[in-house]
């Protein structure tokens, strides 16, 4: 099971880049995110440009568990400017947390998770927080919360690569290293969206998005 | 160790912005005599072309949404996005016709909103 969950995850690339988490309507967004705690997947789809579901999996390194789980995204609230937007998101989700690790090997549990998240973005400068809220039982109790910067050094039009330069704290209070920095780059073009960096802990993070 | 790498990154990060040129690109823009260059599709002769300042346009996965949800209209047969001058060109195919308040809603529910529309360019 483990095994076959780390083969997708391998195969779409690797982490959940948490940006728009909602796409317009009737379109298909697949997300890989791989840092130094988890590696994620995820896909959902768009009714509207307003809220999102889909699934989520999850393979936390460390602890050696896996989450899979339906979500649903909303856009609570977008502020459109004049070559800026702002948004604010709820992110929910429920499903099954399986561990086969330790005192907790071969143990499944009811797993429910949360959070808020918020940006703001011109083609310039970029700014986002998100926290998250997971429970599973005995397998898992966390909160984390992740705050990103982001400036792009030049202006490209729709369709040519952008590239923005970023740095993103990551505050775990329950973790062993409970302050993370990734300094990452961004490479935007279309409908994908690549991020990759080195955390201080010498962790890798990379992450990939795909509208269809 | 970290505010080291902290320092170091910022540092860098300015600095690239300081002394980066921007990139300007003309996609989408119309001189009088011509006309505009899409990003997709076609301009159809004798079909009507209108020009939509937007709120909210920053990155390409917005540009991706106004031109996916356009084109599945069958009056569209082109379009573009510029997201230096937030706007939207609609080419519409001969004798079709969007009105104001359709191109207004697409817009919107799309997840940004209209600042004007404008129909005086004529396709040649």
């Amino acid at each position: 099971m483990q095994n076959i969950f780390l083969i997708i995850v391998l195969f779409v690339c690797c982490t959940v880049v948490q940006a728009r988490p909602v796409s317009y309507p009737q379109a298909w967004t697949a997300t890989t995110f791989n840092d130094g705690d988890r590696h994620v997947f995820n896909a959902h789809y768009s009714p509207t440009a307003f809220y999102a579901i889909g699934y989520n999996a999850e393979y936390w390194r460390d602890d050696k568990f896996q989450i899979h789980a339906l979500h649903m995204n909303n856009l609570l609230k977008r502020w459109n400017g004049e070559g800026s937007q702002a948004n604010f998101y709820l992110r929910t989700g429920i499903g099954a947390a399986y561990s086969d690790e330790g005192e907790f090997d071969d143990h499944t549990e009811l797993v429910a998770f949360t959070g808020l998240s918020t940006d703001w973005e011109t083609r310039r400068y970029f700014l986002s927080y998100q926290n998250r809220y997971v429970e599973a039982g005995n397998i898992i109790d966390n909160f984390s919360q992740r705050f990103k910067i982001g400036i792009a050094p030049y202006l490209a039009e729709y369709g040519s690569l952008h590239t923005w330069l970023m740095l993103e704290v990551r505050h775990a209070p329950e973790a062993d290293d409970q302050l993370v920095l990734t300094p990452l780059v961004r490479l935007f073009s279309g409908p994908n969206l690549l991020e990759a960096g080195v955390s201080d802990d010498r962790d890798v993070q990379f992450n990939f998005v795909h509208r269809f | 160790m970290r505010i080291i790498v902290c320092s170091l990154f910022l540092t860098v990060l300015f600095n690239v912005s300081a002394y980066a040129q921007d990139l300007k690109n003309d996609i989408g823009s119309i001189s009088e005599n011509e006309n505009p260059s899409l990003s997709i599709g076609i301009v159809d002769p004798g079909g009507e072309i209108v020009s939509v300042d937007a709120f909210g346009l920053v990155c390409d996965f917005c540009a991706t949404a106004i031109e996916k949800v356009f084109m599945r209209k069958n009056e569209v047969s082109g379009l573009n996005v510029s997201l230096a001058d937030h706007q939207i060109i609609i080419a519409l195919k001969n004798g079709e016709h969007l009105d104001d308040a359709e191109i207004e809603k697409l817009i919107t529910d799309s997840g940004y909103n209209v600042k004007s529309i404008d129909r005086s360019i004529a396709s040649n």
